[in-house]
C-alpha cells in the first residue's frame, strides 16, 4: 500500500471513530431530553439498573426505541441515496425521486381508504399493516419505474426521468385521494408524508435491525461495482462489469433499504440526497469509504433531527422530516452558491 | 491491500453491532428488576375492594377500584357529571373545552395526541381512551405500561349517556350515574313542555360562525340532535334538506342562507368574527324571516353546543330556554 492510500485509510478510520463517538454522545443527550426530566447522572444510573421504575419506563420503553430507530432509518436512507446517486450518476438522485416516498404514501392512502372501517384500530394487524403496506407501495413504485425505463437496459438518465414522472403521477393521485377522504384520516397521512418516526417500539426496532445489518454490509461489498459506474456504462462493460445486472441488483438493495426506512419512519425527504454529497466532499468518491461513512452520518443527523423534532415544541411533536428539510435547505443553497 | 482493509472494516462493524446488542441486552433485563420498585401504587390486599374487571374495546381489563388521578381526554364532561375531577384537561395547544372551564380552570392541559411522556408526568392511576387509537401518539401497550388503561368501544365513545353508565361502572359511581341521567331526563321533559309553550309551531335554526364561514347545524349534529328530537323543537325546511350530518361539516354559503325559513335563529361564535360582520351587512340575510321579526340571537361561546356530554347538554338547554323566553 503506498503512502497516499495509507493516508486515506487512516483518514477513513478517523472519521468513522469520530462519527461513532458523536453518535454515542448524542444518544446520551437524547436520552436525557424530554418532558420528563432525567439528568445525565440519572440516565447512567438507570442504564445500570439503578433507576426508578418510572425512569426505566421512560428510558427503555419510550426514548430508547425511538433513538435506535432513528439511527437505523437514517443509516438506511443515507446508504440508499448513495447507491442511487452511484447507479444513476446523478447527484440529485435520492430515494424520494424514484417514487418510493410517494408510492408508499399512495399505497397507505389506498389501504386506509378501503380498510379503515373494516379493521378495528385495536387489533395487532393495524399496527403492522401500515408499514407492510408502505413497503409494498415502495417496491411497486420502484418496479414500475424500472419497467417503464427499460429499453434494452436501463440508462441512468432514463431512470431519473421516469422516476420524476412516476413521482408526479403518484403525487397527483395522492391529492385526489386527499379530496375524497375524511379530513381526520388525511391529517394522519400528511404527518406520515412529512416523515414521522411513529410507533417507536422495540418490535419495530427488531423488525428493522436485520434489514439494515444485512443490507448495508452487502452494499459495502458492492462498492467496486459502484465505483466503476462512475466511468460510464461503456467503460464499465469494457472492464468486465455486467452493467445491467449490477445496476438492477444495486437498485434492488437501494429500494429495499429505502422501503424499510420509509415503512418505519414515513417519507423523510432529503436525507438520502444530502448525506452522500457531504460525505464525498470529506472522504472522496470511493464507495468503500463513502457508504460506511454515509450510514453513520445519516444515522447521526436523523437522530439529532428527531431529538429536536420531539422536544423543541414540547409537548407537541413535529414530524422529523420537517426538521431534516429545514436543516438541508441551507446546505443546498450553499452547494448552489459554490457551483458558480 | 483489499484483504487487510476488509478485515479491519468488518471488525469495526462487528464492534458496533456488539455495542448495539449490549444496549439491547441491558434493556431486555429490565423486566427482571422488580427490586427497584419505588412505585407509589401500594394497593395490595383484598382484590374485590381494590380492583374492578370490566369489558372494554380491548377485551377484559382490570382497573383500580377507586382511582384518584384519572385522565379521560375530551371526556372530562362525563367525569365531572359523576363528581370526579381529572388530573389534566384535554387541549389542542391553547384551546380547551370552554364550557367546562369553571370546573377545570386550575387544571393543567394535556395535548389531544396524548404524548407519552406528558401523560406519565401527570402520574395517572387510570387512563380512559377513545376507541379510535389512531389520534394518540402512543400505543395501547405503552399507555398500559404507564397506568391501567380503559379503551371505550365506539358506542361508548360517541353516546354520552352510555358513556355515563360505563364510567359509573368503572369508577364505582353507578348510583351517581343513574341519578344524573334521571335528573337529565326530568330536565328534558320540563324544557320540552316550556319550549312547546314558547314556540308553538315555530322553527328554530342553529348556526356556528367561525373563520368567516357559516356552519348550519344539521338535525343530528352535536346538540341539535337533542334539541330537535328530545326537546321537540321544530325543524326549518332548509335544515331538513341538509339531511344527516356527515363526517365533515361543510360550511354553507350566504346565498343558500338567504333561503332560510326559520322563525328563530341562534348564532354561535365570537361576536367579532368577520362572518358575523358580513352577515349583519348582507341584504339577503336581512330579508329572511328571522331577521325581519328580530328573532336572531347571539351566543358567544359555542363549546357546549358543539360538544356532547351531560354538562354540555344541560348548559345548552339552559341557554336555549334563556334565549328564547
Amino acid at each position: 500500500m503506498n503512502l497516499i492510500e495509507k493516508q486515506k485509510v487512516k483518514r477513513f478510520w478517523l472519521i468513522i471513530s469520530l462519527l461513532i463517538i458523536s453518535i454515542i454522545g448524542f444518544s446520551f443527550i437524547s436520552l436525557s431530553v424530554g418532558v420528563i426530566s432525567i439528568s445525565p447522572m440519572e440516565v447512567i444510573q438507570t442504564l445500570m439498573q439503578n433507576g426508578t421504575e418510572k425512569q426505566e419506563l421512560v428510558l427503555f420503553d419510550f426514548r430508547m426505541p425511538g433513538i435506535i430507530l432513528a439511527l437505523l432509518i437514517g443509516a438506511g436512507l443515507a446508504v440508499s441515496g448513495t447507491i442511487m446517486q452511484g447507479i444513476t450518476q446523478n447527484g440529485l438522485a435520492d430515494p424520494g425521486i424514484l417514487g418510493i416516498n410517494t408510492g408508499a404514501g399512495f399505497a397507505i392512502v389506498l389501504f386506509l381508504f378501503f380498510f379503515q372501517g373494516v379493521i378495528p384500530a385495536s387489533s395487532p394487524i393495524s399496527t403492522f399493516a401500515l408499514p407492510f403496506v408502505a413497503l409494498i407501495g415502495a417496491f411497486s413504485a420502484a418496479m414500475l419505474i424500472y419497467v417503464i425505463a427499460w429499453n434494452k437496459g436501463v440508462a441512468p438518465i432514463r431512470l431519473v426521468l421516469v422516476g420524476i414522472g412516476v413521482n408526479a403521477a403518484f403525487s397527483a393521485l395522492l391529492t385526489i385521494m386527499q379530496l375524497k377522504m375524511d379530513p381526520q384520516n388525511f391529517r394522519q397521512i400528511t404527518i406520515w408524508l412529512s416523515g414521522d418516526i411513529w410507533n417507536a417500539s422495540w418490535s419495530f426496532v427488531i423488525a428493522l435491525l436485520p434489514w439494515m445489518l444485512i443490507l448495508i454490509p452487502v452494499a459495502i461489498k458492492k462498492s467496486k461495482s459502484l465505483n466503476v459506474f462512475h466511468l460510464g456504462d461503456d467503460v464499465a462493460a469494457g472492464l468486465g462489469t455486467r452493467v445491467e445486472r449490477e445496476r438492477g441488483l444495486l437498485l434492488l438493495i437501494a429500494v429495499a433499504l429505502a422501503g424499510a426506512a420509509v415503512a418505519a419512519g414515513g417519507a423523510i425527504a432529503f436525507l438520502g440526497l444530502v448525506v452522500p454529497h457531504i460525505v464525498r466532499r470529506i472522504a472522496g468518491p470511493l464507495h468503500q469509504y463513502v457508504i460506511p461513512i454515509s450510514a453513520l452520518l445519516g444515522a447521526l443527523i436523523l437522530m439529532a433531527a428527531d431529538m429536536i423534532a420531539s422536544n423543541v415544541l414540547a409537548p407537541t411533536t413535529i414530524p422529523v422530516g420537517i426538521i431534516v428539510s429545514i436543516v438541508s435547505t441551507p446546505y443546498f443553497i450553499y452547494l448552489l452558491m459554490k457551483t458558480n | 491491500m483489499n484483504n487487510k482493509f476488509l478485515k479491519k472494516k468488518y471488525f469495526f462493524t462487528l464492534l458496533f453491532t456488539v455495542l448495539l446488542l449490549l444496549v439491547l441486552a441491558a434493556c431486555g433485563n429490565d423486566d427482571n428488576d422488580s427490586n427497584n420498585d419505588t412505585s407509589n401504587n401500594a394497593s395490595e390486599g383484598n382484590n374485590e375492594n381494590t380492583e374492578v374487571t370490566v369489558d372494554s374495546e380491548m377485551g377484559q381489563v382490570t382497573l383500580p377500584a377507586n382511582p384518584e388521578r384519572v385522565l379521560a381526554p375530551f371526556h372530562e364532561d362525563t367525569l365531572l357529571a359523576l363528581g370526579i375531577t381529572p388530573v389534566a384537561k384535554w387541549a389542542i395547544g391553547e384551546s380547551v373545552q370552554n364550557y367546562l372551564e369553571k370546573d377545570l380552570q386550575d387544571l393543567e392541559r394535556i395535548e389531544w395526541t396524548m404524548p407519552l411522556e406528558q401523560v406519565l408526568s401527570h402520574e395517572p392511576d387510570l387512563i380512559i381512551l377513545e376507541n379510535s387509537l389512531d389520534s394518540y401518539e402512543g400505543s395501547y401497550e405503552e399507555y398500559s405500561a404507564i397506568a391501567p388503561t380503559y379503551v371505550m368501544t365506539e358506542e361508548v365513545t360517541k353516546d354520552w349517556k352510555k358513556q355515563l353508565q360505563v364510567f359509573g361502572e368503572i369508577l364505582g359511581k353507578e348510583t351517581e350515574a343513574e341519578k344524573a341521567l334521571a335528573d337529565y331526563e326530568t330536565k328534558v321533559k320540563e324544557a320540552n313542555g316550556e319550549l312547546t309553550e314558547i314556540l308553538g309551531d315555530e322553527t328554530v335554526a342553529f348556526m356556528w360562525v367561525t373563520g368567516g364561514k357559516y356552519f348550519l347545524f344539521e338535525e343530528n349534529r352535536h346538540s341539535a340532535n337533542m334539541i330537535y328530537s328530545e326537546l321537540g323543537v321544530n325543524v326549518p325546511i332548509l335544515v331538513e334538506e341538509l339531511g344527516e350530518a356527515g363526517t365533515a361539516w361543510d360550511p354553507i354559503s350566504l346565498e343558500k342562507l338567504s333561503e332560510l325559513d326559520a322563525d328563530h335563529v341562534i348564532i354561535l361564535g365570537n361576536q367579532k368574527d368577520e362572518g358575523i360582520e358580513t352577515l349583519k351587512n348582507s341584504n339577503v340575510w336581512k330579508n329572511t324571516a328571522a331577521v325581519q321579526n328580530d328573532q336572531v340571537y347571539y351566543i358567544e361561546d359555542e363549546s357546549n353546543w358543539t360538544n356532547s356530554g351531560l354538562n354540555a347538554s344541560e348548559q345548552t338547554i339552559d341557554e336555549l330556554l334563556e334565549t328564547l323566553k
